[in-house]
């Protein structure tokens, strides 16, 4: 691969299914994690949070308005900021590509929720990033995201289609 | 600033389709105020402004004064937070004293202050503290500040749970969150609910509100509250001694993100509204109108609106809850901050503006 290869192979359509699939999973994750504080929050104070409660409030989020909020106004501008500048970083070996998205990935939502969170005309966007660590829990979806989308839209290639070093005659060097 | 005679063209024909509508105009009595949040009549020609940012007005005859009433203590002017409310005291035409909320302190920690202050035409004076809302907060959203007297002469204050600290809003040891009332000197009433309790600060009245906008007392006593739901959810209440209105627990408003703040709508002890709004109007002040000048509203609710950028007229039933509304004056497409029945029978409405206006309704044809 030549230096550039990396970030235009985010413009297959493979690597945008990927980054779909991406989003859909840091999404997801961030509803479950800002319910279960939200929720942590209520049973602090006395109420009775059981187990139908929360499976049906966890549920509730993930398909009421949270999720396209949330993905629409954190989730995707902070993965997509976060694996272009990835995608920029030479890596050759698939394992650290993995790791270098992944890290991208949490850093990224790390970052993009207290940076919403500050651009929105209310006080706070998501209510349950009161806690700091909720943010940080939330970021951990960033993780699975970034090791989902390189394995998508960066796969193994098949072992004949390795690059093999170029043999060149001793004593002709460029 | 001259006041202003040009009544703005908004006249609107009595019709059927709700009871006692009326027509009206709308003149500008003062503009150029700076987020102006409370009004309060002197007497018939005289009406003092608070401006959010900092700023205590005067309008007489002549207009609004340019220059600001001085005296005033320093004022933490940020996000929500700012100059309050101006309330004089019952007895205002012989002690000349007012009460005055506004936010106290920095970002770091701030409180929700009540001061009482002599007022000589130009200036407070013996400015002196008589309540400062406890603990302190970080932030700079949910105050409260509104102010009401209740029959027995006890001043009530409402309060908002400082946006970060919703859970405080069912703890007894904070202010945080409560409608609180105290004596005209600062004072704690021996009759609250909480008096006595060690895990309770003795001056809260009732409690469970996010962010309570108005206080509003009856010829029966009956006081009425309202206050901001989240996204939707916003409340009006009759308010009783040492009870619990809800927030966070229940609740018929989503985070600002659409997420559920709470599943539950109902809890056993805790206050249902009157009424509730969804989606949000964001309840500014609000009057119970007892003026002459449109004796079909004799008895109504009106309740300011942010969002909406309009005046709720609420008809009231036999239990005191809303039965009817009509959306008001969203001519004028202008956030509402407040909305006051002067002594001479015209609602007067505040404009939620960096240049608010100061309005004046009166019957068309008057």
């Amino acid at each position: 691969m030549t230096r550039n290869e990396p970030v235009k192979a985010l413009l297959r359509p493979a690597s945008i299914l990927a980054f779909l699939a991406a989003i859909v999973v840091a999404t997801v994750w961030g509803s479950v994690v800002q319910t279960q504080y939200n929720l942590a929050g209520l049973s602090g104070i006395g109420a009775d949070i059981t187990t139908g409660v929360r499976t049906g409030t966890t549920i509730g989020d993930i398909f009421s308005g949270f999720t396209p909020t949330y993905g629409s106004h954190v989730v995707l501008p902070s993965l997509l900021v976060a694996f272009i500048v990835a995608a920029m970083i030479p890596v050759q070996q698939r394992a650290a590509r993995g790791m270098l998205f992944a890290a991208a990935g949490a850093v990224g939502i790390g970052l993009g929720i207290p940076i919403v969170n500050w651009l929105a005309p209310v006080a706070l966007l998501v209510g349950a990033t009161r806690e700091v660590s909720c943010i940080l829990v939330m970021a951990l979806g960033g993780i699975i995201a970034g090791l989902l989308f390189a394995s998508l839209a960066y796969p193994r290639l098949p072992r004949d289609r390795y690059e093999q070093p170029r043999r060149v005659p001793a004593g002709s060097h460029p | 600033m001259k006041r202003a005679t040009l009544t703005i063209a908004m006249t609107l024909a009595c019709g059927a389709a709700l009871a006692n509508q009326a027509s009206y105009t709308i003149e500008v009595v003062a503009d150029g105020l700076e987020h102006p949040w409370s009004v309060a009549f002197l007497g018939d020609n005289q009406m003092l402004v608070t401006e959010r940012h900092g700023r205590l007005r005067l309008i007489d005859e002549n207009g609004l004064h340019e220059t600001p009433i001085a005296g005033l203590p320093p004022v933490f002017v940020s996000g929500q937070g700012g100059l309050f409310e101006v309330l004089p005291a019952q007895d205002y035409a012989t002690s000349q004293v007012l009460y005055i909320s506004f936010a106290h302190g920095d970002k770091d920690a701030n409180h929700t202050r009540v001061i009482r202050a002599r007022f000589d035409g130009k200036q407070l004076h013996d400015v002196t503290p008589i309540f400062t809302s406890q603990p302190a907060k970080s932030g700079d959203a949910h105050y409260g500040g509104r102010m009401a007297w209740l029959d027995d002469g006890t001043l009530v204050l409402g309060l908002g749970d400082g946006f970060f600290f919703r859970e405080d809003a069912q703890k007894l040891d904070t202010h945080l969150a409560k409608i609180i009332r105290i004596n005209a000197d600062g004072s704690v009433p021996q009759d609250n609910p909480f008096v006595g309790r060690e895990d309770a600060r003795p001056e809260i009245y009732s409690y469970g509100h996010r962010h309570v906008q108005a206080l509003v007392v009856n010829d029966a006593g009956v006081l009425y509250a309202h206050e901001h739901g989240p996204r939707g959810g916003d409340e009006l209440n009759i308010i009783e001694p040492g009870r619990n209105y809800g927030w966070p627990m229940i609740s018929y408003g989503l985070d600002y993100s659409r997420a559920v703040i709470t599943p539950f709508t109902e809890l056993p002890g805790m206050e249902q509204p009157l009424t509730y709004w969804v989606p949000s109007i964001a309840p500014g002040g609000m009057t119970l109108y007892d003026g002459n000048e449109f004796p079909q509203w004799q008895g109504n609710l009106f309740v300011a609106a942010l969002a909406e950028k309009s005046v709720r007229r609420l008809t009231l039933g036999n239990n005191g809850a809303p039965i009817e509304q009509e959306v008001l004056f969203q001519e004028v497409d202008q956030r509402m901050r407040d909305v006051r029945t002067a002594p001479d029978g015209s609602l007067v409405l505040l404009t939620d503006e960096p240049e608010g206006q100061v309005l004046r309704v009166r019957p068309s044809g008057t």
